[in-house]
C-alpha cells in the first residue's frame, strides 16, 4: 500500500523543520565570536576556574581540620583539576576578536596559570604548613577570579 | 503487629530508595547556583510522583497486573510501543548514570578512578539481580539509603542563615549572575528527577512481585504518601546543604565530591563516610531498580515471563534484557562520558519522555474493566490532569532550554 499524499507531505515538512533547526544550531555554534560572545566565554572559563579553586581550598581546609580522609581529598582534588582543565579548554577554544578582548584574555590567562599551579601544589602538599600556605594561595586566586567574573558582567 | 512492621519497613525503604543519582546531582547543582529558590519545584515533583505512584500501585494491587501490561492491552501495541521506546531509552541511560554514580561513590572512598570500578559494579549488580531475592535487594539498599539523613543533620549543624534561605524559598527566580533560561532549565531537571519514569514501573511491577491485592492498598498508600515525601525531604536536604555551603561562595557544584563536602564540614569524617555510604546505597539501589525496570517493561510489552519470583530459567528473556541493559549502561560509561554529565542529559531526556509514561497510567487508572469501583476519583483525576499539563510543558521546554542555556551553562 502506498503512503497517502498527506502522510508524505507531513514527513517532508517534519524533515525540513528538523534540517532547519539543525542548520540554525550549527550556525549558532560555528559563527565567529564577536566581542560580547568572547567576553561571555571568558567569564564562563573564569567561573569554572573559580569554582575549582574555591572547592579545592575548602577541601584543603577540611583536610587541615582532620575532617576528610586523605583518599577523599585526593579524589576531590582530582575533580577540581578536571574542572580546571575544562575551564582552560573553554578559554583556548576561541581567539579574541579585538584588542580590548585580547587584554582581557591575557589577564585571565595569568589567573588560570596561577590557579593550575596553586591547585597542583595543594594536591601535592605533604605537610600541614605547606598545605596551609597553598590553601591561602588558592583562596587568593579564587578571589581574583571572582573579581574578574564580576568585571565581565 | 506483623502488618505494622511490614508497613513500617515499606515506608523506610520508600524513603531510602527515593533518592538516586538524578536527585543527588540536580539538587546539589541547583542548591549551589540558585540557593533554594527551586524548593517549590521539588514540592511539585514530589506531589506528582505521589499522585501517579498511588495510581499505579492501585492498578497493580486491584488488577494483579503491572501497569505496563495493561497499557499495551488497553491502548494497543502502537501506543504501548511509543511508551516502551521512550521509557526504555531513558531507563537504560539512567541505569548507566546510576552505575557511574556507584563508581564515583567508590572513587570517593578509595581514590581509585570510577571507570575501573564500573565493570566490577556491573558484575555485582548482575549477580545480585540474578541470585538475590527481590525483598532482600529492596530492603537492604532502601534501608542503607536512609543514611542520607546525614544531610538533614548536617544542615542543622551548619548553622545556616535560615532567614536568607526562607527568603530564597519564598522568592523564586534567578539570583544575581544567573538568568531565567538557566533557572527554568534547572527547574525542568529537578522536576524530571522527582518523576523519573522507571520509578512508577518499578513500583507497579514490585507490587505484583510482592503479590499485593486490594487488601494491600493501605500499604501502597502509606508507602507513597509517607515514604515518598520523606524521601523527597532527603533530596531537599542535599539542596539545603549545598545552598548553605556553596551558594554564598558563588561556587557551582559539578562533582559528587562537592555534594559530600557539606556533610564533612558539619560532621567530620563520620559525616563524610555516611554521605559516601548513602551515595553508594542510593545509586546501587537505583541501578537495581532501573535494571529490573528495563526487563519489566520489555517483557511485559512482549508478554514474556518476567520477575524475580520466577527462577531465571523460567524468565530467561527477562533476565537477558536485564543483562543487555547493564552492558549497554557500562558501554555508555566506557565512552568516558562524565557520569554527572550523563545524569544531566538523562534528566533532560527523561523530561521529554514523561508524557509517554504518565498519560497511559491516567487512562488505565480510569478503566472500570480493570479497577471496578477502585477507578480514579475526582481528586485523583484532577491532580492527574494538572500534572499531565505540567509534564507536557516540561517535555516541550526541555530540549529548547538545553540548547539555549547550553546544558545550564548560561
Amino acid at each position: 500500500m502506498e503512503p497517502s499524499t498527506s502522510t508524505t507531505s507531513r514527513v517532508v515538512i517534519a524533515a525540513v523543520a528538523v534540517v532547519a533547526l539543525w542548520a540554525g544550531f550549527a550556525y549558532d555554534v560555528s559563527r565567529p565570536a564577536d566581542a560580547r560572545r568572547y567576553q561571555r566565554t571568558l567569564a564562563q572559563a573564569a567561573e569554572s576556574a573559580h569554582d575549582a579553586a574555591q572547592t579545592a581550598a575548602l577541601v584543603g581546609e577540611l583536610e587541615l581540620a582532620g575532617k576528610v580522609t586523605r583518599l577523599f581529598a585526593t579524589a576531590a582534588f582530582d575533580d577540581a583539576t578536571k574542572s580546571l582543565a575544562g575551564a582552560e579548554q573553554k578559554f583556548a577554544s576561541q581567539g579574541p576578536p579585538d584588542s580590548a578582548s585580547a587584554a582581557r584574555r591575557d589577564e585571565l590567562g595569568l589567573l588560570l596559570s596561577a590557579a593550575v599551579t596553586a591547585l597542583g601544589d595543594t594536591a601535592e602538599a605533604d605537610d600541614d604548613n605547606r598545605l596551609r600556605g597553598e590553601v591561602g594561595r588558592l583562596k587568593d586566586v579564587a578571589a581574583r577570579l571572582d573579581d574578574f567574573v564580576e568585571a565581565q558582567r | 503487629m506483623k502488618r505494622f512492621f511490614a508497613i513500617a519497613l515499606g515506608v523506610l525503604t520508600a524513603i531510602g530508595g527515593f533518592v538516586d543519582i538524578g536527585d543527588i546531582v540536580a539538587n546539589g547543582e541547583a542548591g549551589a547556583r540558585f540557593g533554594i529558590t527551586h524548593a517549590w519545584v521539588l514540592l511539585v515533583g514530589v506531589f506528582g510522583i505521589c499522585a501517579y505512584a498511588e495510581m499505579s500501585g492501585r492498578v497493580s494491587a486491584v488488577s494483579g497486573r503491572p501497569v505496563f501490561d495493561l497499557v499495551r492491552e488497553r491502548l494497543g501495541p502502537r501506543v504501548a510501543l511509543a511508551n516502551l521506546t521512550g521509557s526504555l531509552l531513558v531507563t537504560v541511560l539512567t541505569l548507566g548514570a546510576e552505575l557511574g554514580g556507584v563508581g564515583l561513590a567508590l572513587q570517593l572512598a578509595t581514590s581509585v578512578n570510577y571507570l575501573l570500578w564500573v565493570p566490577v559494579v556491573a558484575f555485582v549488580l548482575w549477580a545480585a539481580l540474578w541470585r538475590a531475592k527481590f525483598s532482600v535487594l529492596e530492603n537492604v539498599f532502601g534501608l542503607t539509603g536512609l543514611v542520607l539523613i546525614v544531610f538533614v543533620i548536617a544542615f542543622f549543624r551548619l548553622h545556616a542563615d535560615t532567614g536568607g534561605l526562607w527568603h530564597q524559598a519564598t522568592h523564586p527566580g534567578p539570583p544575581h549572575g544567573e538568568d531565567w533560561g538557566t533557572y527554568w532549565f534547572f527547574a525542568v531537571a529537578l522536576f524530571a528527577s522527582a518523576l523519573t519514569p522507571y520509578e512508577v514501573f518499578f513500583f507497579s511491577s514490585g507490587a505484583v512481585e510482592e503479590r499485593w491485592t486490594s487488601r494491600d492498598l493501605i500499604t501502597s498508600r502509606v508507602n507513597v504518601f509517607v515514604g515518598f515525601p520523606l524521601g523527597g525531604l532527603l533530596a531537599f536536604a542535599i539542596m539545603l546543604t549545598s545552598a548553605t555551603v556553596f551558594h554564598p561562595l558563588s561556587t557551582s557544584v559539578d562533582s559528587l565530591s562537592q555534594v559530600a563536602l557539606p556533610a564533612a564540614l558539619a560532621l567530620g569524617k563520620l559525616g563524610l563516610a555516611a554521605a559516601i555510604l548513602g551515595f553508594f546505597a542510593a545509586t546501587f539501589g537505583a541501578a537495581m531498580e532501573t535494571g529490573l525496570s528495563a526487563g519489566y517493561t520489555v517483557a511485559q510489552y512482549f508478554g514474556w515471563n518476567w520477575g524475580k519470583l520466577r527462577r531465571p530459567r523460567e524468565a530467561a528473556r527477562f533476565h537477558t534484557v536485564v543483562l543487555v541493559s547493564i552492558l549497554v549502561g557500562v558501554a555508555v560509561l566506557l565512552t568516558t562520558i562524565d557520569p554527572i554529565q550523563l545524569t544531566e542529559y538523562t534528566l533532560v531526556f527523561s523530561a521529554v519522555a514523561l508524557p509517554l509514561t504518565y498519560l497511559p497510567i491516567l487512562v488505565v487508572a480510569n478503566d472500570r474493566d480493570y479497577l471496578g469501583d477502585r477507578v480514579n476519583g475526582r481528586l485523583a483525576n484532577a491532580l492527574g490532569l494538572i500534572y499531565l499539563i505540567i509534564v507536557l510543558i516540561a517535555a516541550v521546554a526541555a530540549i529548547p532550554l538545553m540548547i539555549i542555556t547550553r546544558m545550564g551553562g548560561g
